[in-house]
């Protein structure tokens, strides 16, 4: 079980206002101009929340996982894509942080701590993350091949990438600029559109680092699991926020609708599903945070707040009826995220592959 | 018991997925990219006269019944839901003005809609008024020979694109009490303007608008129906649109398989998912399950208004199910897909966002339960 120490709540009130005051203003404009989100990302550095977790000699806060995931959790309610792009850049901060050298350490934790993003890219073509094949070939510090589904492209000082040399997988580390790289957004999609979500390609590339050749795969995917599965959950209470704020203002056949029983069961029933969901999101990090196995539990709090998020943001436009259906309002928006949410940072069906070889095979 | 289609309604099929193949699907992704309808494709649908199907030949229609237009709905929303949805709305004020208007009426605007000459447009909601139609404050005041109509109606399904309007406005019917009548209200009528377009989440190639009425006079002899009974009007012309709304649902799911399955069996040799794995087919058997379950409903519901019984309830069951089906659906299928779901190549995307709407329009789902609460009698 977590518990939060009076500094994760500090962390989760200072993100919550930040993600309030500023955040939820550009969320709109985010989505339909698709911006990558600069400004937000400027606005939780200030407040010397972004990478939280970039050890203090490296110039970060050194606040731990179950912090990071209070952060994210916070954002998500206002921006999804903001939210988003903090869970890619907290994963790859995260596996710098365990596998990285010092050099590497020092240089990318400083562009970094300076609101630059970062990146994990692991997937390949449409496979689902959970494929064990890795196609990018490293041969001596030499990369080739190309990775999909990557956060920030454009906009990353630093990918962390899978690659094999046939026998064993390593984790490289490539920085920006460098020429063997090329980065390809994708053309826009349903939702995430402000994430500029893309390709990389790998023509010859010297990595900058070999991180290291262990098995570092469960870690770094655990790690995804985990940021992402607060962006979404961050969704679900944000929309539901928004469904209760304008029940309490609509007012139908003579009553506002929030004194209907109908909605206020609805209300409930997400709210109790939301509730449940951080409960295990917050145990994974936590367990992550004292070194225990989070491997089961960060797969399910991935799963289970992807589809809570999928319900409430879903449940919420519904509350809101034809105004939730127009951009005018953020619930449509915020389900169009959480339908896009099970497809990134590990897909549903990888999670439930996942958990169902851990537990249903004897 | 008959549960089998006719071979008319089999034959109807085949044109409409040939328009549907051949034209329609051309033009989907762009429409919903430019969030308007392509006039090209009005005049397309109009050689195949989809919008006279339902229509009684003697105004020009096809005289084909209820049942085939949901057919034809159902067909249609499988590559680009909104499009058929113009259709409907002219269904349900062509049908309206079939039951309530006078042969004048018939004459001057039913055979313009029947033929599909012009198109229609059906105004309730406004911006207080959802759910609860009955509190709308759009007025109409009788004046000499015209009345005139004040208010502003909200989230109007083909505004830019309709000649007739089917307007309900509040009347006085004495003591100080004020009850809906209905209106046909013709477009360029002076003080009828159409307002602010939506920009919405799916459904993005019809056109959603407010309409603006400040002072508009109508001729007396516009008035549908009985002076203050509008709102029974317009709920019997919902039951129609209702079935056409279970039909657009059903649509939007077997559209959402149709895709899925394509893209499985063509990335069987990709490194992804597989077409053969256990967990898919047998979701995706589990959802075709529930869409045969679904269109019994709506068909019986639409059989039921060609025979001319009531189908109230069956009408919401219809959508009730239909449209809670489609999303859930769109849904799995969108997530059974995997990582281009999201991806503007495939129409699953817009589907997904499509679908959402049949829960809302047509009276919201919760509406729905009130209807069929309300027949079976479920308050004492």
């Amino acid at each position: 079980m977590y518990r939060l120490s009076e500094e994760h709540a500090i962390v989760r009130d200072l993100s919550e206002a930040i993600a309030q005051a500023g955040i939820k203003d550009l969320a709109e404009k985010t989505d339909e101009e698709a911006v990558f989100p600069l400004q937000n990302l400027r606005s939780i550095s200030d407040a010397g929340l972004f990478a939280c977790e970039i050890p203090d000699e490296y110039g970060g806060a050194g606040l731990d996982t179950l912090s990071q995931v209070l952060v994210i959790e916070a954002v998500g309610k206002a921006c999804g894509s903001t939210a988003e792009i903090l869970a890619s850049t907290a994963a790859a901060v995260d596996v710098i942080n365990r596998y990285g050298s010092e050099e590497l350490k020092k240089k990318a934790f400083s562009l970094i701590s300076s609101c630059r993003t970062a990146a994990l890219a692991f997937d390949e073509g449409i496979a689902d993350s959970s494929a064990n094949v890795i196609k990018t070939e490293c041969s001596g510090n030499i990369l080739n091949g190309k990775k999909s589904r990557v956060f920030s492209v454009g906009y990353n000082a630093v990918y962390i990438i899978s690659s094999s040399d046939g026998e064993k997988k390593h984790l490289n580390a490539v920085f920006s600029g460098n020429g063997g790289l090329t980065e390809i957004p994708y053309e826009l999609q349903m939702g995430f559109r402000g994430c500029s979500l893309g390709e990389i390609e790998l023509k010859d590339c010297r990595t900058d680092e070999i991180i290291c050749t262990d098995d570092f795969i469960e870690y770094a995917r655990n790690a995804n699991r985990i940021y992402h599965a607060a962006a979404s959950i961050g969704m679900a209470q944000g929309a539901l926020n928004a469904a209760i704020e304008y029940a309490n203002e609509r007012i139908q056949f003579k009553r506002r609708i929030s004194e209907f029983q109908n909605t206020q069961h609805r209300i409930a029933r997400l709210q109790s599903r939301i509730d449940a969901a951080i409960q295990l999101l917050r145990t994974a990090a936590s367990k992550k945070d004292n070194g225990i196995d989070c491997t089961r539990n960060a797969a399910s709090a991935k799963y289970l707040c992807d589809d809570i998020a999928n319900l409430s943001t879903y449940e919420s436009v519904q509350i809101m009826g034809g105004f939730g259906y127009t951009r005018e309002y953020p619930v449509e928006r915020m389900m169009r995220n959480a339908r896009m949410a099970e497809l990134y940072g590990g897909t549903c069906e990888e999670q439930l592959d996942l958990i169902g070889g851990m537990i249903a095979v004897k | 018991m008959d549960f089998k289609l006719t071979a008319e309604n089999l034959t109807d099929i085949e044109l409409y997925k040939d328009f549907k193949d051949n034209v329609l699907i051309n033009y989907a992704r762009q429409m919903d990219t430019d969030e308007s309808t392509d006039l090209d494709l009005l005049k397309k649908a109009r050689e195949y006269r989809i919008q006279s199907i339902p229509f009684d030949k003697k105004y020009g229609g096809l005289g084909k019944g209820f049942l085939s237009a949901i057919l034809c709905m159902e067909e249609l929303s499988k590559v680009c839901p909104a499009f058929p949805g113009i259709y409907n709305v002219c269904e349900v004020v062509g049908s309206s003005i079939d039951s309530f208007g006078t042969d004048e009426q018939k004459e001057k605007y039913l055979t313009k809609i029947a033929s599909g000459e012009s198109i229609a447009a059906f105004a309730i909601t406004e911006a207080s008024a959802g759910s609860d139609s009955a509190s709308a404050k759009t007025t109409a005041a009788a004046d000499g020979d015209c009345y005139v109509i004040n208010g502003t109606k909200l989230f109007i399904t083909n505004s830019e694109l309709a000649d007739i309007f089917l307007i309900g406005a509040q009347c006085d019917v004495g003591e100080g009490r004020k009850k809906i009548s209905m209106f046909i209200v013709e477009k360029g009528t002076p003080g009828f303007v159409i307002g602010k377009a939506e920009h919405k989440m799916g459904i993005r190639s019809s056109s959603t608008c407010e309409l603006i009425l400040d002072n508009v006079r109508v001729p007396k002899e516009n008035l549908l129906g009985t002076y203050g009974k509008g709102l029974s009007i317009a709920l019997k012309g919902l039951d129609g649109g209702r079935v056409q709304i279970a039909a657009q649902g059903l649509g939007i799911a077997e559209g959402c398989i149709e895709i899925l399955v394509d893209y499985l069996k063509s990335n069987a040799d990709a490194n992804c998912r597989k077409i053969n794995n256990q967990a898919i087919q047998f979701e995706i058997v589990d959802m075709q399950t529930r869409i045969e379950a679904a269109k019994l409903l709506t068909y019986r519901a639409a059989c039921l208004w060609d025979t001319g019984e009531p189908f109230s309830k069956e009408a919401a069951m219809a959508k009730l199910f239909a449209t809670a089906l489609a999303n859930e659906i769109a849904r799995t299928c969108f997530r059974l897909m995997g990582p281009e779901a999201g991806s503007k190549k495939y129409l699953m995307e817009a589907l997904l966002r499509d679908a959402k709407v049949t829960e809302i329009y047509e009276g919201t789902n919760e509406i729905q339960k009130l209807v069929i609460s309300g027949l079976m009698g479920l308050s004492v």
